[in-house]
């Protein structure tokens, strides 16, 4: 049926070349925005065990398409969800039986009560989504993906690769999403397109070496190895990119700002508006006190991606420790709007008010934040 | 096989038997705490209270699964019972931090604010790296007046929880 669409369309050879010229062009003004914490396209994303609004227990395998699985990070509160979610069942309404598999994954809040429950029930009904929802009870899968913000769209190959990530709903972003769903479903010519558009296909031994990095953060002791298999995946695959972010932040943890800022600048110089590489530079001449310059890079990331949560609350602080704390609260409410679950705006309010010596709000955020890591009520 | 080799075969069966039965003992109880802290995340907290209290009454003697119920109760607003709870984990294992923490609530929600701090500090000094303690610690001090102390609190419970969880 599809396809019977496409061939009504198709027109006369003058106007096949302007539309070719036409997806030329918007192939080359937009790519896969960075959405994930540490995860990127060609890394492989972790497995997931969650019940459905049915209290079935459902996993990737039980559940993934034989082609693509789209997953969708979504809640009731974040008004740009309902939208996603839409287009998503139309997504899955025409391509469920061409091997594509929808799945929303609602991220509502630590603890899912009677209400909440409600909500979500609540807006499954009134669109009518036909895909089947899992429910993220303790936000495990949101930090194992490590979401910025929410939505948040992944799209996984069979082997559970990532493919395609976006974060937030922009118009760009969701074409361009929606275009990649159709082009891998439907046409291999369009696929060798969009592999460019969608970035880099690294080396895989460079993506293992990686990936151990990854792993090697999670645990005490094995954390200082992250940055020898950060080293390795540059070794084997110089154009990889995501090594050098993480070896980046790595460095900015250890507070050896040079070597992180050498990393983001490297990144940079391939992807001048890489939004983590963009935010990460800001936060590095933000400590250093440079604040002019990090106000560039945060705004120049703002502009990027405006649903990278981040790039907010570090420009809060930063306008914050200029003084304009009217403007700051104006962008720790932003940062809040796309991702209220980050615990890390309610740390850096905290770092401004302690700043500005007013010891009892920066008590409360604090306190806030503790809150929100140990899932208290 | 002479008698003497036959012997050892024969204590080395029963002790690892013996060992089996209690860490399969263990198992059983751990994962009973654990199905309990489950359902009461996904909000079902009789559920998670009841679950817990069957596994002890079937006999299990770990002080982790008091810690479990005393808390639970603690969230339900049963303070008496959630002491009962930390008293008894604190009988089976006096060097329990996280009793001791649950204990320092519940004087704290009493109004007992230096019996509450003299406890909480106590769970510091056996488990130097509690987010939760250093949270109580934090809102403790928020109410005794003293704010610096209560940020420096609330710091401290944040790196904590991140170098334990190694974000």
């Amino acid at each position: 049926m599809t396809r019977k669409t496409h061939t009504r369309f198709l027109p006369r050879k003058k106007n096949l070349l302007i539309i070719l010229f036409a997806t030329f062009a918007l192939l080359q003004s937009s790519i896969s925005v960075p959405a994930l914490k540490t995860l990127g396209v060609g890394t492989e994303a972790p497995d997931f065990e969650l019940m459905d609004l049915n209290g079935k227990k459902q996993n990737f395998s039980s559940i993934k398409g034989d082609k693509q699985t789209i997953l969708l990070f979504w809640a009731s509160w974040s008004r740009q969800s309902e939208k996603a979610l839409k287009e998503m069942e139309k997504l899955h309404k025409k391509y469920q039986n061409m091997g594509l598999s929808v799945v929303g994954i609602n991220v509502e809040r630590q603890t899912i009560d009677a209400k909440a429950m409600a909500d979500i029930q609540g807006i499954h009904d009134r669109l009518q989504i036909t895909f089947p929802i899992l429910i993220d009870r303790g936000l495990v899968s949101f930090h194992d993906f490590g979401v910025i913000a929410v939505p948040t769209t992944v799209i996984l190959d069979k082997d559970r690769q990532i493919a395609f990530e976006l974060s937030g709903f922009p118009l760009v972003g969701a074409r361009d999403m929606i275009h990649f769903v159709a082009a891998s479903i439907e046409g291999k010519e369009a696929t060798v397109v969009l592999a460019e558009k969608t970035g880099y296909q690294p080396d895989k031994k460079a993506v293992r070496s990686w990936n151990m990095g990854v792993k090697a953060l999670n645990s005490k002791r094995t954390y200082k190895s992250a940055e020898m298999w950060f080293k390795k995946a540059i070794q084997a695959d110089p154009k990889f990119i995501q090594p050098y972010l993480s070896l980046g932040i790595f460095y900015q943890e250890q507070g050896k700002s040079p070597q992180a800022r050498e990393q983001f600048q490297r990144v940079l110089q391939e992807q001048p508006d890489n939004v983590k590489a963009l935010s990460q530079m800001g936060l590095s001449l933000l400590e250093e006190g440079s604040l002019a310059s990090a106000r560039e890079m945060l705004e120049k990331a703002i502009k990027a991606d405006e649903a990278h949560t981040p790039s907010f609350y570090y420009l809060g602080y930063l306008t914050g420790r200029e003084g304009d704390l009217k403007k700051a609260a104006e962008l720790f409410t932003n940062a809040e709007e796309i991702n209220p679950m980050d615990y890390r705006i309610n740390v850096y309010r905290g770092m401004m008010f302690e700043e500005q010596n007013n010891l009892s709000e920066a008590a409360r955020s604090y306190k806030n934040a503790l809150k929100q890591l140990l899932n208290l009520q | 096989m002479n008698t003497k080799s036959v012997f050892l075969v024969l204590m080395v069966f029963i002790s690892t038997t013996g060992l089996l039965q209690a860490s399969s003992a263990t198992g059983k109880e751990a994962l009973c705490e654990k199905t309990a802290s489950s359902l009461a995340r996904e909000g079902k907290l009789d559920e998670g209270i009841d679950q817990i209290r069957q596994c002890i009454e079937k006999g299990s003697s770990r002080a982790k699964s008091h810690v479990v119920l005393g808390y639970l109760l603690l969230e339900k607003g049963e303070p008496q019972q959630a002491m009962a709870s930390f008293e008894k984990a604190l009988q089976l294992r006096p060097r329990s931090s996280d009793a001791k923490t649950g204990k320092g609530i519940l004087l704290a929600q009493q109004g007992d604010l230096k019996g509450a701090e003299a406890t909480l500090l106590d769970a510091l000094k056996l488990n130097p790296d509690p987010a939760r303690t250093y949270y109580e610690l934090g809102i403790l001090y928020q109410q005794l007046g003293d704010t610096q102390q209560a940020v420096d609190f609330f710091k401290q419970g944040i790196a904590s929880y991140e170098e334990e969880k190694g974000k």
